[in-house]
């Protein structure tokens, strides 16, 4: 039986197409449509038409309009320059909505989501990884005192995509204390896009709140962040309330730098042990003469290889050395959370509030990196 | 500190240092641009003498000293993690951490590099 219906609002070439894919699995949900804002570009209409293609579903290209249809969930999954807009007019039209991270750019439209939040009374979540078997074994050792007093943690989260060694030799990232833009073709800012992974992580399992960054991003591999002036890498340092410290790595740094996927690993140094969570442990490592990953043809549409549409037509060997145990694919895990949290009336434990103050680490993280200083927490409001 | 512990620690990482440094002379990295190592010790070894040495690696693997350094921790708080600057562009995060459990040292280190990682756990 099918208790909700759900809009789409976004297509291919953003997280939508797996949103989408998680959603229309759920026993409990239906894809009713996809849409967008009136405004959007030709290009991007078309790519929405495209996802609804993919799914049989019909394209709607008014979100107002489609926001009237008979829909109780919305995933929203637009660039990130228009995630407040967008957000807020899905709460106002009272939906449940379910979110692309990172929350927003600005403080300012963080601000709005929150307030937006505040007065709907529907549920609504943020994306994350807290889900995953790696992350759920590492809150249970906190909780069960595996640890004992957790006295810091480190974070790491970096993509292995795209083809690294293109930077230009001697290119050193000068950061910006407010990015202006976030959505490119190319590349994308890999500390916030990645970035949130961790700190989302971080606030999770500690349940504390960062009172201070110091961080530093670079242009270390790829040639196309470092055109438009984004970063592909990132690292934080970070105090929390109660003498807690912290420290998180995020990035995208090339296809062929890790056997799987990229780091995923959280590290809980306490009083009692220094454990280790890994999302590829255990595993099986399998070496034979079977020719392993080699890069794809670069698609100048996508060189970040960032969307699976983008690789139908060549699709990537698959990386076969590590065999990982079955694990929960953390998008559907957090859709099943966040349907869970629906039908209970439980409060997520990424909602808006919890994903603006998360959200807020990263861009104090720019303002410390640009000026080489450590940054308080919260970033005053103008 | 207890010496048979520090002899062990320093040959690791001497040995660890030259397989390191092989490494990054054949290229196979690329250039070397971010470190992340973290050190469990046993409590009876000192962690800023590690961090020191670790600093030193860091030193010789980006082929200069950092410009710039923010810690987190200091020895009386049993871990200290120092994120490290370099003028051009590189950086470090190096903890060193005391572990009751840790019956030698373990480390677990991550060295990238413009177009390849190394990646070391003992």
């Amino acid at each position: 039986m099918t208790d909700y219906g759900v809009l789409l609002v976004g297509g291919r070439r953003s997280h939508q197409e797996s949103h989408a894919e998680v959603f229309s699995t759920h026993p409990k949900c239906k894809l009713v449509a996809v849409t967008n804002r009136k405004d959007v570009s030709d290009y991007r209409a078309h790519l929405d038409r495209q996802l609804a293609k993919d799914h049989g579903i019909p394209y709607i290209s008014d979100l107002d309009e489609a926001l009237r249809l008979d829909v109780q969930i919305v995933s929203s999954t637009p660039e990130v320059e228009v995630r407040p807009e967008v957000a807020v007019k899905c709460l106002e039209a009272g939906k449940h909505l379910y979110l692309d991270k990172p929350l927003a750019g600005t403080l300012q439209g963080l601000d709005a989501i929150v307030q937006a939040y505040h007065s709907a009374h529907v549920t609504a979540q943020m994306f994350t990884t807290i889900h995953s078997k790696w992350a759920q074994d590492a809150k249970r050792a906190i909780e069960d005192g595996s640890v004992g007093r957790l006295k810091t943690l480190h974070i790491e989260n970096l993509f292995a995509k795209g083809r690294a060694g293109t930077v230009p030799v001697g290119t050193v990232r000068c950061e910006k204390e407010r990015p202006e833009r976030f959505t490119y073709v190319e590349a994308k800012r890999e500390m916030f896009d990645v970035g949130v992974y961790c700190i989302a992580l971080l606030h999770w399992l500690t349940g504390r709140h960062t009172e201070t960054v110091y961080c530093q991003t670079g242009n270390y591999f790829h040639a196309q962040h470092a055109r438009v002036d984004v970063e592909d890498f990132g690292a934080m340092s970070l105090k929390m309330d109660g003498s807690l410290t912290a420290t998180i790595l995020a990035g995208r740094f090339g296809a062929t730098s890790h056997p799987q996927n990229g780091p995923q690993r959280i590290v809980l140094v306490g009083t009692k042990a220094v454990l280790t969570f890994d999302a590829y442990r255990p595993r099986v490592e399998i070496y034979n003469d079977t020719l392993d990953f080699i890069q794809p043809p670069l698609d100048l549409m996508d060189p970040m290889a960032m969307w699976g549409s983008t690789a139908i037509d060549n699709p990537p060997r698959p990386k076969r050395r590590w065999a990982s145990f079955a694990q929960v694919n953390p998008m559907e895990a957090d859709v099943a959370a966040f349907i869970e949290c629906i039908e209970t009336g439980r409060t997520p434990d990424i909602d808006p509030r919890a994903a603006a103050t998360l959200t807020e680490v990263i861009l104090a993280g720019y303002v410390s990196a640009a000026r080489g200083t450590e940054v308080s927490l919260p970033l005053p409001r103008i | 500190m207890n010496q048979g512990t520090h002899e062990l620690k320093s040959n690791h990482l001497r040995l660890l240092s030259h397989v390191v440094q092989e490494t990054i002379n054949q290229g196979a990295i690329g250039t070397p641009r971010y470190l992340r190592c973290i050190i469990t010790l046993s409590s009876e070894d000192g962690l800023e003498a590690v961090l020191l040495e670790l600093t030193r690696l860091a030193g010789a693997w980006f082929g200069s000293g950092a410009c710039s350094s923010y810690r987190l921790g200091c020895d009386e708080s049993t871990h200290i993690t120092e994120m490290q600057k370099w003028s051009e562009g590189q950086g470090a995060i190096l903890t060193a951490t005391h572990s009751p459990t840790a019956i030698g040292p373990r480390l677990d280190l991550m060295l990238i590099g413009s177009r390849g990682t190394l990646y070391h756990e003992e």
